[in-house]
Order: C-alpha cells, then sequence, then structure tokens
C-alpha cells in the first residue's frame, strides 16, 4: 500500500505542470500568414536585412542544420549569415548555396575525424607528448561541397570569427578565400594546431565571441535571428582533459554571449546541452532537436520579423 | 502412502487458494464493467467515477483491471479533469507498461493539452509493441506535422491509413493532405482532399482544397470554396476573415472590405476585421480613419497579434507629420 501511495505521488507530482497549451486564434493565425506572405513579396532592396547566426558548439552545433531547414520550409529572406566554430562550417556551407537536403547530408555523413586528422594513434601522441592534431582537412571537407570559393563569392553574405591566440584579439573574416577562414573559427585550442593565417595564430572564435551577433549586424542586418547550441555544463562532469577544455570554452562562450543574446531579435536554442563535443553518431538526433526547437519559435520569429517590417510595408501600402 | 500424501498436499492448496479466492472478490462471473462501460458511452462521467474509485479497481480481477483504468481516465478527461485523468493512466502505465490502451490513453490526453514532447514517448513505446496501431500512428503523426518533422508525419499517416477503416477516415485524410500541401506535394494534397470530401465534405475540408487551389494559381476556384465553406459554416467569422484577406491580397481592396462588413457587425472589436478595414483606408489615403480602426484593434484583445499590428501601425501613422 505504501508503495502505491509513493506511486500516486509521484505521478501526482509528474502532471503539475500540466496546462492547456497557449495558441493564438485562428484569425490571428490567418493574420500572420497574410503579412508575411506581404514581407515575403517585398523586393530584397525594400525589406529589412535578415541575418541568421550559428553559434559555436562542436557537434551540438549541428542542430543549427535543423534550424535552417524549418526556417527555409517557413520562407525566411536569409540575407546575411554569421557563425563560430561549427556555426562557421554550416554558415559558409549554407552561404555557399548547400540546400537544407544537402546539409543534411553533410551532417548525417559527419565523422569525428572529418575535419582534422585524428586516431587513436595521434590522439596518444597529444596526450602523452602534447603533438597537437591539425584541422587541415576542415579546408578539404568545404572545398568539396563549395568549391575553392572567396567570400564575396557566396550567395549570401557570410563573415565567421577566430580568435588570435597571441593577442587575444577577436578576428572577423568577411572577405578572402572561405575554407582557411572556416577552418580557423572550428579550431579548438589544445586540441588543434593554431592556423598561421595571414600573420596570426588563429584558434576557435567561440573563445571571443560564441554567438556573433554583432557579426551579423556589422554585415548589415538589420533584424537578427540567432540558432544558440550552448552545452549544459551544470550536467557535466568532465573526466578527462579534452572534455575539460572543451567546458571551458563553453562556460566562457554561454557568459560572454549573454550580451549578444539581449540584441538578438529571436533566439532559438535546440535542446543539445546533453550532448558531448564528439558524439556525431548521434549527429540525426542532433539535427532533428534543431527542428523541434525551430518549429515551437518559428511563428514567434514570423511575427517579430512581420512588425519589424510593418513601416516599410506601410509605406507600400499607401504609396500612391 | 506417497501418493496418499500427494493428493493430501493437493487438496489443501487448492482449498486454501479457494478460500483466499472467496474472502477478496466475488465470483468470476459476477464481475463485469458492463454498467460502467454503458455509462461511459451515455456520458455519466460522474456515475463511473463514483462506481471505480483507484482502491476498487485494486480489488477487482486482474483481467478487467486495465480496462478499468481505462474507463476511470477516459470519465475524468471528458469532465476536463486532466491532472486526474493522469494520474489514473500514469499510474495504470506503471502496473500494466505494456498495455497497448492505457499506453494510448495516457499519450491521447498529453497530446491532446498540448504536452507533445511527452506524449510522443508513449506513442512510439506503443508502436514498438504493435507498429501497426492506427491510434498510436495518427497520434504520433499529428504531433510530428506540429514539430515540422513533415517527412515522418506522412510515413506515420501513410501507416495509419493502411489499416482497416482508416484509409476513409476523412480528419485523417484531411491532416494528410495538410502535411502534403506543407511538403510541396500539391498534386497529393489535393488527391487526399478530394478522397476525404468524398467521404464527408465538411466547411474545414474546403478550406483546405481553398488554399491548395490558390497555390495552384486556381484563385477563382479557391474563393469558391471559400464561398461554400461560408455558407455551411455561417458561425465561423474566421472563413470570412481568409476571403478577405485575400481579396485584399488581390488589390481587390472594395470587396474585402464588402467581406469583412459582416464580421464587424457582429463583433465590432474583431481585431483583424479592424486591421482589414482600416488597411483598405490607408490605402485609400483616408488616414483619419484608418487610424480610428488601429486604435480600436489595438485596444481589442491586447495579447493578439493582430491588437500588435495595429498597434504598430497606429504609431507610425501617429509619428507622421
Amino acid at each position: 500500500m505504501t508503495v502505491k501511495l509513493a506511486a500516486l505521488a509521484a505521478a501526482a507530482l509528474a502532471v503539475l505542470p500540466v496546462r492547456a497549451a497557449a495558441a493564438s486564434t485562428p484569425s490571428d493565425k490567418l493574420l500572420r500568414e497574410h503579412l508575411w506572405r506581404e514581407v515575403r513579396r517585398m523586393p530584397a532592396a525594400e525589406r529589412p536585412k535578415v541575418g541568421l547566426v550559428l553559434s559555436a558548439g562542436a557537434v551540438r552545433g549541428l542542430a543549427h542544420i535543423g534550424v535552417i531547414r524549418v526556417l527555409e520550409d517557413a520562407g525566411f529572406p536569409i540575407d546575411v549569415v554569421a557563425g563560430t566554430s561549427m556555426g562557421a562550417v554550416i554558415g559558409a556551407l549554407y552561404a555557399g548555396g548547400l540546400d537544407k537536403d544537402g546539409l543534411w547530408d553533410f551532417g548525417s555523413t559527419l565523422r569525428i575525424d572529418s575535419g582534422n586528422n585524428m586516431s587513436k594513434v595521434r590522439l596518444l601522441q597529444l596526450i602523452l607528448a602534447d603533438k597537437l592534431l591539425s584541422s587541415a582537412n576542415t579546408e578539404k571537407r568545404l572545398r568539396a561541397v563549395i568549391g575553392d570559393v572567396r567570400f564575396d563569392q557566396l550567395r549570401k553574405a557570410f563573415a565567421c570569427v577566430a580568435m588570435d591566440i597571441r593577442t587575444g584579439e577577436k578576428i572577423i573574416f568577411r572577405d578572402g578565400p572561405v575554407a582557411p577562414a572556416v577552418r580557423a573559427s572550428m579550431n579548438l585550442p589544445g586540441i588543434f594546431q593554431p592556423v598561421l593565417y595571414r600573420h596570426r595564430y588563429l584558434v576557435d572564435g567561440g573563445v571571443v565571441d560564441y554567438v556573433p551577433v554583432d557579426v551579423a549586424k556589422l554585415l548589415g542586418a538589420e533584424w537578427v535571428l540567432a540558432s544558440v547550441t550552448e552545452g549544459d555544463f551544470s550536467r557535466t562532469s568532465p573526466t578527462n582533459v579534452l572534455m575539460t577544455l572543451e567546458q571551458v570554452i563553453d562556460i566562457r562562450g554561454s557568459l560572454l554571449s549573454r550580451q549578444q543574446r539581449k540584441v538578438a531579435d529571436i533566439v532559438i536554442e535546440p535542446e543539445v546541452g546533453g550532448y558531448e563535443f564528439y558524439q556525431v553518431e548521434k549527429s540525426g538526433e542532433v539535427m532533428g532537436k534543431g527542428v523541434e526547437a525551430a518549429k515551437k519559435r518559428v511563428e514567434e520569429a514570423k511575427e517579430s520579423l512581420i512588425l519589424f517590417s510593418l513601416p516599410r510595408l506601410m509605406r507600400r501600402w499607401s504609396a500612391p | 502412502m506417497m501418493l496418499r500424501r500427494r493428493a493430501a498436499v493437493l487438496a489443501l492448496a487448492v482449498g486454501l487458494t479457494w478460500g483466499c479466492a472467496g474472502t477478496r472478490w466475488a465470483p468470476r462471473s459476477a464481475v463485469s464493467l458492463a454498467q460502467e462501460e454503458s455509462w461511459l458511452e451515455a456520458g455519466e462521467y460522474l456515475k463511473v467515477l463514483e462506481s471505480l474509485p483507484l482502491q476498487r479497481i485494486d480489488r477487482i480481477p486482474r483481467r478487467l483491471r486495465t480496462r478499468a483504468y481505462t474507463l476511470l481516465g477516459r470519465s475524468q478527461e471528458r469532465l476536463g479533469r486532466y491532472d486526474q485523468a493522469l494520474l489514473t493512466l500514469q499510474f495504470a502505465e506503471g502496473l500494466f507498461p505494456k498495455n497497448l490502451e492505457i499506453l494510448c490513453d495516457l499519450a491521447g490526453i498529453l497530446h491532446r493539452v498540448g504536452l507533445d514532447d511527452r506524449a510522443r514517448p508513449y506513442y512510439l513505446r506503443a508502436l514498438k509493441i504493435h507498429p501497426n496501431n492506427a491510434v498510436s500512428n495518427v497520434g504520433v503523426a499529428e504531433i510530428y506535422q506540429k514539430q515540422g518533422l513533415l517527412a515522418k508525419a506522412q510515413l506515420h499517416f501513410e501507416k495509419a491509413m493502411l489499416e482497416e477503416g482508416w484509409g476513409r477516415d476523412a480528419g485523417l485524410l484531411r491532416s494528410y493532405s495538410e502535411v502534403l500541401a506543407e511538403r510541396g506535394d500539391l498534386a497529393g494534397a489535393m488527391k487526399a482532399i478530394h478522397s476525404a470530401m468524398a467521404t464527408r465534405s465538411t466547411a474545414e475540408d474546403r478550406i483546405v482544397l481553398a488554399r491548395i487551389q490558390r497555390r495552384l494559381g486556381a484563385g477563382e476556384d479557391g474563393y469558391g470554396q471559400l464561398d461554400l465553406a461560408v455558407v455551411e459554416a455561417p458561425e465561423r467569422q474566421d472563413f470570412r476573415l481568409q476571403k478577405s484577406l485575400w481579396l485584399l491580397e488581390d488589390g481587390r481592396d472594395e470587396e474585402a472590405l464588402a467581406v469583412v462588413a459582416p464580421v464587424l457587425a457582429q463583433d465590432p472589436s474583431d481585431g483583424v476585421g479592424l486591421w482589414v478595414r482600416g488597411s483598405v483606408f490607408l490605402r485609400r489615403g483616408d488616414i483619419a480613419r484608418a487610424r480610428a480602426d488601429f486604435a480600436a484593434g489595438a485596444e481589442s484583445h491586447r495579447d493578439l497579434f493582430a491588437a500588435a499590428v495595429c498597434r504598430s501601425m497606429l504609431e507610425q501613422l501617429t509619428s507622421r507629420p
């Protein structure tokens, strides 16, 4: 009997937060659909410049692919993309013209050594002899997908962030060849050799700008949607050097991103905090989390962009 | 000697079992849930609740217990006592974790109250037990549809439709049509909605058909279906508003004004209706009347999107010289 009472109490606790989900009225939905079509019909030069910001987050960052999928399906007119680390990789591919299915394939086929020269021997060398790995394969992989392109050849304006490890400066790449810049942006310090590029020693931009909303604004974005894939460091206890390092980067990134989040008009946060940075075998799951999170907020994002665009829409409507 | 001892032990065991059963339960044939079943069917849910408190379910024969929990849960849900229904079914699920009916009912309530993230695992567990279970396939498909996982939604709708009778379910066919339309398969969507309408045509079906027709460029056919929907469901003001918005989009401002007039006559504070009328005035250059409509729209149901739009437009007009 006691056991049953305990079970009842547990069940009661489990259902406490039950309430019907808030929903807009059918008429409200119609108005949103109508105004959304109006926003999409505006010539690019007239409507607000829309920015998409993709945060750092290693494998967790693959959730950006799911977010992009939902935004594409909804018809978001994305003009500029800014990314850091994995966000830079996904952003470069997207800005380079890879469609939602191509991105999904890219995420699904990713392996732990896709962008580097990782092997058991090299991992041992890293741990025992401090010999850092190389992330040169990131460049190769990018070139294989979008070609050896420069920033100005991409279909959408794009920028990514890295850090100069000798000066601590945030380096924003927005011109020149794309591949080395993206490689530098996702070059985890302590694991990969710093990339020597343009007379600088570059490491992962997540250390200085985890959610580069400011970079999207620099590219001219007026309305910004940020996809943030932070780790839930409160739930994990690092058990080795690499995990500890990654966690430190995540914590610092998370603290730094507080201000950036406030500047974004909409923040989408896929529930990927529990995934470790190396769990590429869970890429499908992670991308699915991106879809789920984006779907939950996509209507709100539409409303936000509509309200932002209203002054310009009104000019169109009241024009003689 | 040995044989006699065994017979005595057996007789004792049988006697004890019979005795215990006699003290706990009524004779097997006397226990039935027919009365509760009929109450549920007749909508007398309170009687089911009175007849089946959890303590009593605990004492009825095991073969009837799962059904008893289901009857109780369903009655509680239909009385709007969602928390109690969930409590009952979660408790039952703990006792009978592989019972399809309990899993489906539990998932169903969670789904209906909007807790889709919690409903989905139960539906998926039911599908592991019975992959063709139509209720679970439809439930999980609806959740996937809501969450934007359209390929998965389509797959589960199609699985459900393979089950006897479900392929002709008009509601299912309409949802399936919406998924196909969202995925850009307008021909498939059209076929599905026509199948739905072949069995039972509702105003909702006509709206889905009208949207597909409009996307296919058959705008006038779309308007035709909308008109029929308005006739079939005159109480649905959102159908009229849909038409007025399409007319506005097509630049047929005067017609939009005419369509929205009865909506505002019935409810002068309808936010979308006020917005449509204000927008027509704005296009005409009649700023004073546009401002009045946006001001009224901004004040009605302030938490709705229509009010936010009216507020924003009013601010713009007010800040103009």
